[in-house]
């Protein structure tokens, strides 16, 4: 089984980014799903959690620091989810998981490699253990 | 009426709150066929009575081993009504903090269906008197909506943290709320019904009464809650001194967090 990916993409530059690097119609890796979420500062923990026993990785990608649609959501989420990394790391599971991009609306392609780079980590570790 | 008490993996500490004050009223009526703790019974004695043969039973404490589990289930079916006691039996209790580490216990709940379900670590003496009335009258009370803060006699204000703090290092002199002071108090994401009582002796709140109603994932609300409140620019020096995250934000509910579960389901396939 290869592994799924959970994406949360904030509607302001990821889920952005992610429609600009469909008009290239580029493959992606099959077991990612995006979902578009408000703000990268509006998600919950707990759907990171569950997100997490659900599906092998999770990429929350928001926009660049100082460039947050709502002034400063991206910055409460990377505290957030830097605050949920040291609880994964307390309870055994491996932060690598969890993983954060800041990126603009154009920075599709960077978008896709960083996926495809996640997808790969994910698939080694599975062979790994 | 007989009733049968048994405790499973805990501390132990529930069934004597069977002697506080309040109760003596309900064990007027009642006449205890089996206590393992007060007796030293054999479990078999259990099962020599007739199906639904006993009108309550009173599990407490989690389940680690066969043994256990066997005890829940014969509980289950020589019992009319079985009542789950304490955190342990709850949501894993402390002994659940052994998730941290490996395999460790599930709650009573994970293996038969209580009645009903009496919180604490250990229940408070009218949390007991309202619980057994409402059981015994037909109309068994329901979790509250309302956190422990309801009750909770410290002063509330808007506040900003620069760090986190544990409870030696806090004033007790200062009457704030100790989420101001940066201290990981659970008492608002744990349901009101024990009156404060560690808040009023100067303690902060364990969360041992469990989640108000309708609330999921109280360890990760707190965590975002007191995150949020953090100045940014010392954000990450406070996360790198905050010490036991599991001990401050799941205590007595390890055992039911997703992550977990999921880890257990892996190891049983």
């Amino acid at each position: 089984m290869p592994p799924k990916i959970i994406g949360f993409l904030c509607e302001w530059c990821a889920a952005r980014a992610l429609e600009n690097l469909a008009f290239h119609r580029p493959e992606l890796p099959p077991g990612f799903q995006p979902l578009r979420i408000n703000c990268t500062g509006s998600l919950e923990l707990e759907v990171v959690t569950k997100a997490l026993a659900q599906a092998e990785g999770v990429l929350v990608a928001g926009c660049p620091s100082g460039e947050c649609h709502f002034k400063e959501g991206n910055l409460r989420a990377g505290l957030h989810l830097e605050a949920l990394r040291r609880v994964l790391s307390a309870l055994g599971e491996d932060p690598r998981r969890l993983k954060v991009l800041w990126l603009s609306a154009g920075e599709g392609e960077r978008l896709g490699e960083e996926i495809w780079k996640f997808y790969r980590e994910l698939s080694h570790e599975d062979r790994g253990s | 009426m007989k009733i049968a008490v048994h405790n499973l993996l805990s501390c132990g500490g529930c069934d004597p709150v069977f002697f506080l004050e309040e109760l003596p009223e309900f064990f007027s009526q009642a006449e205890v066929v089996f206590w393992s703790k007060v007796k030293d019974e054999e479990p078999k004695i259990l099962k020599k009575f007739p199906d639904q043969g006993i009108e309550i039973g009173f599990l407490c404490g989690a389940i680690k081993s066969a043994g256990q589990e066997e005890m829940a289930q014969v509980f289950r079916k020589k019992c009319r009504m079985v009542v789950a006691v304490g955190a342990c039996a709850l949501w894993g209790g402390i002994p659940g903090l052994l998730w941290a580490w490996g395999e460790g216990p599930r709650p009573v709940s994970s293996f038969i269906s209580p009645e009903l379900c009496i919180p604490g670590c250990p229940p408070e003496g009218p949390t007991w008197a309202a619980c057994l009335q409402g059981l015994l009258s037909g109309q068994p009370p329901k979790p509250s909506e309302e956190p422990v803060c309801i009750e909770c006699p410290r002063n509330r204000r808007p506040f900003r943290l620069s760090s986190f703090r544990r409870f030696p290092e806090t004033d007790p002199e200062i009457p704030e709320c100790y989420l101001s002071l940066g201290v990981f108090c659970a008492g608002a994401v744990t349901q009101k019904g024990c009156g404060a009582r560690c808040l009023k002796a100067g303690y902060p709140c364990l969360g041992c009464y469990g989640p108000p109603a309708g609330l999921s994932a109280r360890g990760e609300r707190l965590l975002s809650a007191l995150v949020s409140a953090l100045v940014p620019q010392k954000a990450s020096q406070a996360l790198t001194r905050w010490t036991d995250p599991i001990g401050s934000l799941y205590r007595f509910d390890l055992a039911t967090h997703p992550l977990l579960r999921k880890r257990s389901c892996q190891r049983s396939a």
